[in-house]
């Protein structure tokens, strides 16, 4: 037990030695794919850091559905572990996710909300550019799994 | 001369079945060329172009396309048309020549949408890529854009499935500078263009798109660019040897900026142990 609370101490220590800037805004845009619905989507960040290391980071995706039309708007935040060219980050956040029926004329619109939670990197191969891959997991939405491949701008 | 005699024989005969088979299989297509009459519509654009760093842009076009009612062809915007969101990197190999690739996303209004049997807008996704040569001859700058659209399309009928198609365009514009010896800060011009679009897909009968012919006129000033001017479009419709075309108004802004050594520098908060 001792030798779990050390590494965590340890790993406490090490991140906020690594911390992301505090009044850093991002911009991401990249392409989600959320299992059970099999939808494929266009996502949109923009992030923003409150503290060093956290950042704010609310999100909206339109996905593509054969019919009938689905979005969800995700309100998350992130904690970075590392802030070299390779930052790594788990997510917390509440999600609204909306489904309009094509057929359904009487009750076309359908919606549910719920948590979120995950992790990704982001891979920065320039200044100003990153490649974000995210994964993340919505258990009220029965346990859809969602994935993210995108690129982050950052703004300053 | 008998075996010369027997071999057109035979050849008469063989063409003769090949032209009943092919009319069993193919759609009469009509001879005569139908063009309907032409309509109208009102294009209102976006562009923005953000330079992040010596080699890569940010790009950007939002438009709001209104098009004439269905009853009255030459009110330009009684009906919601399109709302066409393009996004992409582009990278700058030199001067001359650069490529962007990004996604597309349009919104597709209804024809009619009193109409219940029509959803009132669809989405059509789309993944494009364009490669852009840049010549100049005197003062008169000279774009040849390619452009290639990857497009997952739907008629607004409910239920109607997607089709995917590929589209490919050419487009030649000269932007000639009016008041200075070339194109620069609070500069005039006129840019003429043509663009030729071409289609392909499993359910496409005609390769020939559209044709657009546009004329805009401009002005630079700092960061913006305003155009706009008259475009005349012409193309097959989904019926045979039917045309359509459309006048087109199109009024347009461009913004650029350069984020090059714009940047905040970085200053820590914390103490890094």
């Amino acid at each position: 037990m001792k030798k779990i609370c050390f590494i965590f101490l340890f790993l406490c220590l090490w991140n906020i030695g690594q911390a992301q800037i505090e009044g850093q805004y991002r911009f991401q845009y990249g392409h989600d794919f959320s299992t059970g619905t099999d939808y494929l989507g266009v996502n949109f960040v923009g992030e923003y850091f409150p503290v060093d290391n956290v950042s704010f980071a609310p999100s909206f995706s339109v996905y593509l559905p054969k019919t009938g039309k689905a979005s969800q708007i995700d309100l998350t935040g992130r904690y970075y572990f590392t802030e070299d060219d390779l930052q790594a980050y788990g997510l917390l956040g509440y999600g609204f996710y909306r489904r309009r029926s094509e057929f359904d004329r009487q009750d076309p619109l359908r919606g549910a909300s719920g948590v979120h939670f995950g992790g990704g990197a982001l891979y920065r191969f320039l200044e100003v550019l990153g490649l974000n891959g995210e994964v993340k997991v919505q258990p009220q939405y029965g346990g859809r799994f969602n994935v993210k491949l995108g690129v982050s701008y950052f703004i300053n | 001369m008998k075996f010369w005699f027997c071999f057109w024989v035979f050849l008469t005969v063989l063409s003769a079945n090949a032209q009943e088979g092919s009319g069993e299989n193919e759609p009469y297509i009509p001879k005569k060329r139908t063009n309907l009459s032409p309509t109208t519509e009102l294009w209102n654009g976006l562009y923005i172009k953000l330079r992040l760093t010596d080699r890569i842009f940010w790009y950007q076009e939002n438009h709001y396309r209104r098009r004439s009612s269905l009853n009255d062809r030459t009110d330009f915007l009684g009906r919601m048309g399109q709302i066409y969101n393009r996004f992409g990197f582009t990278y700058l190999f030199n001067d001359q020549f650069e490529v962007t690739v990004g996604p597309t996303v349009v919104l597709n209004f209804a024809p009619d949408s009193e109409d219940p049997g029509y959803l009132n807008y669809t989405i059509e996704p789309r993944i494009w890529h364009q490669w852009l040569l840049t010549q100049g001859v005197g003062s008169v700058k000279i774009l040849h854009q390619f452009r290639f659209e990857h497009r997952w399309k739907r008629y607004n009928d409910i239920g109607a499935d997607y089709n995917y198609t590929n589209r490919f365009r050419y487009k030649i514009t000269a932007y000639v500078p009016l008041n200075k010896p070339k194109m620069e800060n609070k500069t005039f011009f006129i840019a003429p263009s043509n663009e030729i679009f071409f289609q392909t897909g499993s359910h496409i009968t005609d390769i020939l798109e559209e044709n657009r012919l546009y004329t805009a006129i401009g002005y630079t000033y700092n960061n913006f660019m305003f155009f706009g001017g008259h475009m005349w479009t012409y193309g097959p419709t989904s019926i045979p040897s039917t045309y359509s075309n459309r006048h087109v108004i199109r009024l347009n802004i461009m913004y650029t900026l350069d984020f090059r050594n714009k940047r905040r520098p970085v200053v820590r908060s914390l103490p890094s142990f």
